[in-house]
């Protein structure tokens, strides 16, 4: 099953202009509980995917709302010359389709 | 849990909402539902800090630019797009150190995002497919708008012909839907300053002027 079939809302966004913040959102408790417990979102791909170290990768199972935050030091910052996506909202692509188990 | 999934919203955490007298902890909140539109929240904690403290960010100027969209369909370019688009820009340089002389390299920055390709996500794009035409944005930065309109005039016209080794003779490889093809997009900043300050009173970095309207 890939991740957005169970998703109500996957997104990336700036958390200020240094670094981007992914939000996963289930559709309900019982789906939220087994993706989290399933720790296919971990530090580990995301370092792989967005090519930095896992360290620097932070994860919050945030239970309140059914949801998964990752959040990366972006590669670029927003708006400086080089950077593709100001305001981080297309950064979350290969999330979408993440094969869940 | 819709008003729950709000403290995920551009913040790098959803437990911890960091403001100027303290910090407001939602790690035991508790969120229920009353009714279709009412949310009854109880339990998140306010620690105030000691010190009264105000996030600065900060912006410079990175320079003015000059950009030019165009679209690429030849399959035969296609196919070797990257190395094509590779000597493409060393072209580009070449030709910009050739007519604006060897002190021009540190004055400019030239940049090409390819639109149907990795314009999204650059380097990290793990996708490798590409489908019957792409777009390219050129993009020069530098310390004038007319040095990156003269540069990008530059760049428009070297790059609009520039050859593969199939195609013999001129070729215009480039679809520019403008003419003339660049565009001064004016000044560009960036982000330089991320800053925690901690002002002697709250109010000391706010101005507050009084004017009496009649």
């Amino acid at each position: 099953m890939k991740l957005w079939e169970i998703a109500k809302l996957i997104r990336s966004k700036n958390s200020g202009p240094f670094e981007l913040t992914f939000d996963v959102i289930l559709k309900d408790r019982a789906t939220y509980e087994k993706v989290r417990d399933a720790n296919v979102i971990n530090a580990q791909w995301f370092a792989r995917t967005y090519r930095l170290r896992p360290e620097v990768v932070s994860i919050i199972n945030y239970d309140a709302a059914a949801a998964i935050k990752i959040t990366i030091p972006r590669p670029t910052i927003s708006g400086d010359i080089d950077d593709n996506d100001v305001f981080g909202g297309q950064q979350y692509g290969p999330l979408v389709d993440l094969e869940i188990p | 849990m819709s008003l729950a999934s709000h403290n995920l919203y551009e913040n790098s955490t959803p437990y911890e909402l960091i403001e100027p007298s303290g910090v407001l902890s939602t790690v035991d909140a508790r969120y229920e539902a009353l009714s279709d539109r009412a949310v009854r929240v109880s339990g998140s904690t306010f620690r105030k800090s000691e010190r009264y403290t105000i996030k600065l960010e900060g912006a410079e100027l990175a320079g003015y630019q000059s950009i030019i969209v165009g679209a690429v369909r030849d399959p035969v370019i296609l196919r070797q797009f990257d190395s094509w688009l590779a000597g493409l820009e060393k072209a580009c340089r070449e030709r910009i150190r050739a007519v604006f002389g060897e002190d021009i390299e540190e004055k400019y920055k030239f940049h090409v995002r390819v639109f149907g390709k990795n314009a999204a996500m650059g380097p990290l794009e793990p996708e490798t497919a590409i489908g019957h035409e792409l777009g390219l944005l050129f993009q020069v930065t530098a310390r004038t708008q007319e040095l990156a309109t003269a540069l990008m005039k530059s760049v428009g016209h070297m790059a609009v012909h520039y050859p593969v080794p199939e195609w013999s003779g001129l070729i215009t490889s480039i679809a520019y839907p403008y003419s003339p093809a660049e565009i001064a997009r004016g000044a560009s900043y960036r982000f330089n300053l991320n800053h925690v300050v901690e002002p002697a009173s709250p109010l000391e970095m706010f101005k507050i002027d009084y004017e009496t309207v009649r």
